[in-house]
C-alpha cells in the first residue's frame, strides 16, 4: 500500500534516535535550567524576575524553529511525496503549539511584574499569538496516521503558507513600536547580553529540540506501525 | 508541465499571493500596528483632535522629575529627542518605573499636562549583571 523505502530499517533507526535523543534532551534541559537559574549572574535592572528568560526564550526559539521544520516538511511532502516526511507534520505542529503555549505563558508571567500588565496587543505579542492559533488550526486539520488524505494535504498547504508569519514575528520589534523589548540576539550586530547569561539559553534550546526529535521519531514510528496493521487488516 | 512541477508552481503562487496581500494589509494599517506614539508624533497631531482624545504615548522618564504630590498623586516628565511632557498619574506603578526608564502611557491631555490613566514600563533588550545606566537617549523612531 505505501512504499516506505526500507520500513524495517527506518523502524530500527527511529527507535534508536528516540532513545538517545530523549536521554540527551532531558540531560541538557536539566543542566541548562540548573545552570541558568542557579549559577548565572542576575540582571542588574530587572533582578530575579528576568530568570524566567531561561524558559521563555528557548521555548520561543523552539516553537518558531519547529514551525520552520513543519513548513519545510510540508513542502517536501507536497512536492516529492515522501511518506516518512509526511507522517512527521502532525507531530511537528503539536510540538510547535506546545512550545508556543509555553512561550505565551512564561511571557505573561514575566510581563506582569516588569511591564505592569499580563498582556497587551502589541505587534510582537499579537504575531506570536496568531502563530499559536495557526498551529492549533493545523493540528485540527490533520487526521491521525493517514498519509495521503486530502485533509493532511490541506493542513500541509496551510503550514507552508503559515511560514509567512515567521519573519513578521522576527521583524515586529524592529518595524513597529512595541511594548516588547527589541532584539537581544542579532546575526549582524553584537549581542546585548552577558556571555554567562546567554550560554544556558542555547543549552536549553538544544535540549528542547532534542526532546522534540525524540517525540517526532516516536510518532512517525507509531504511524508506520499503524499503517502496517491497517494494511494487514484489509 | 509535469505534475511535480505543477505542484511546485501552485504552492509558490499561493505563498507569493498571501505574502503580498499581508504586506499590503500591514502597510495600510501601519498606524494601528504600532503600540504607541512618541511625544513628537503625539504633539504634531494634538491640535487636530478634541481634548478628550485618548492617546497612547511612549517615552523615557526624565531624571529627577518624579515627585509625589498630595493624595497619592504622582507627577513626572517623559521625553523623547524633541519634547518633554509633564504627566500626572494616580494609581499602581510597575516595578521598573524609575528615572530614564522607557514607559508607555494611556491617557489624555488637560492643556499641556498629560493625565495618565495607565502606566506600563518598557524594559530594554540589554541583559547584564554589571551596573549600568538606562537608555538616556531615545532611539529615533
Amino acid at each position: 500500500m505505501i512504499r516506505f523505502a526500507k520500513p524495517r530499517n527506518i523502524n530500527f533507526l527511529l527507535t534508536k534516535v528516540y532513545t538517545y535523543a530523549f536521554f540527551i534532551g532531558f540531560t541538557l534541559i536539566a543542566l541548562g535550567l540548573t545552570w541558568g537559574i542557579g549559577f548565572t549572574p542576575t540582571d542588574s535592572i530587572q533582578g530575579i524576575s528576568a530568570k524566567i528568560i531561561y524558559l521563555h526564550v528557548p521555548s520561543a526559539w523552539a516553537s518558531l524553529f519547529l514551525f520552520l521544520l513543519l513548513g519545510g516538511a510540508s513542502f517536501i511532502s507536497l512536492i516529492w511525496r515522501l511518506p516518512t516526511v509526511s507522517l512527521s507534520t502532525l507531530s511537528l505542529a503539536r510540538l510547535s503549539a506546545l512550545f508556543g503555549a509555553l512561550t505565551l505563558l512564561t511571557g505573561m508571567l514575566w510581563a506582569k511584574p516588569m511591564w505592569g500588565t499580563w498582556w497587551v496587543w502589541d505587534a510582537r505579542l499579537t504575531a506570536t499569538f496568531i502563530q499559536f492559533l495557526l498551529t492549533l488550526a493545523i493540528i485540527s486539520l490533520h487526521p491521525d496516521h493517514n498519509v495521503w488524505s486530502s485533509q493532511r494535504r490541506n493542513a500541509q498547504i496551510f503550514s507552508v503558507i503559515g511560514l509567512i508569519n515567521l519573519p513578521i514575528i522576527k521583524g515586529s520589534v524592529i518595524w513597529w513600536n512595541t511594548l516588547h523589548q527589541g532584539q537581544t540576539f542579532s546575526l549582524t550586530q553584537s549581542w546585548n547580553i552577558d556571555w554567562e547569561m546567554a550560554a544556558p539559553l542555547f543549552v536549553i534550546f538544544i535540549g528542547f529540540l532534542s526532546i522534540s526529535l525524540a517525540i517526532v521519531s516516536l510518532d512517525v514510528r507509531g504511524s508506520i506501525l499503524w499503517q502496517r496493521i491497517n494494511t494487514l487488516r484489509h | 508541465m509535469k505534475p511535480k512541477n505543477r505542484r511546485i508552481f501552485v504552492i509558490l503562487i499561493l505563498i507569493i499571493l498571501s505574502a503580498t496581500g499581508l504586506i499590503f494589509t500591514l502597510f495600510a494599517f501601519q498606524k494601528y500596528v504600532s503600540f504607541y506614539q512618541t511625544p513628537t508624533q503625539v504633539l504634531s497631531q494634538k491640535p487636530l483632535f478634541p481634548t478628550q482624545k485618548k492617546w497612547r504615548m511612549g517615552g523615557y522618564v526624565t531624571p529627577h522629575s518624579i515627585q509625589h504630590q498630595s493624595d497619592g498623586l504622582l507627577s513626572f516628565q517623559i521625553f523623547d529627542q524633541n519634547y518633554t511632557i509633564t504627566v500626572y498619574y494616580k494609581g499602581l506603578l510597575p516595578q521598573l518605573f524609575r528615572d530614564k526608564q522607557g514607559v508607555v502611557l494611556d491617557g489624555y491631555f488637560q492643556g499641556d499636562i498629560f493625565i495618565a490613566t495607565r502606566v506600563l514600563a518598557k524594559h530594554d533588550e540589554v541583559y547584564t549583571s554589571r551596573a549600568r545606566s538606562l537608555q538616556s537617549k531615545p532611539r529615533n523612531q
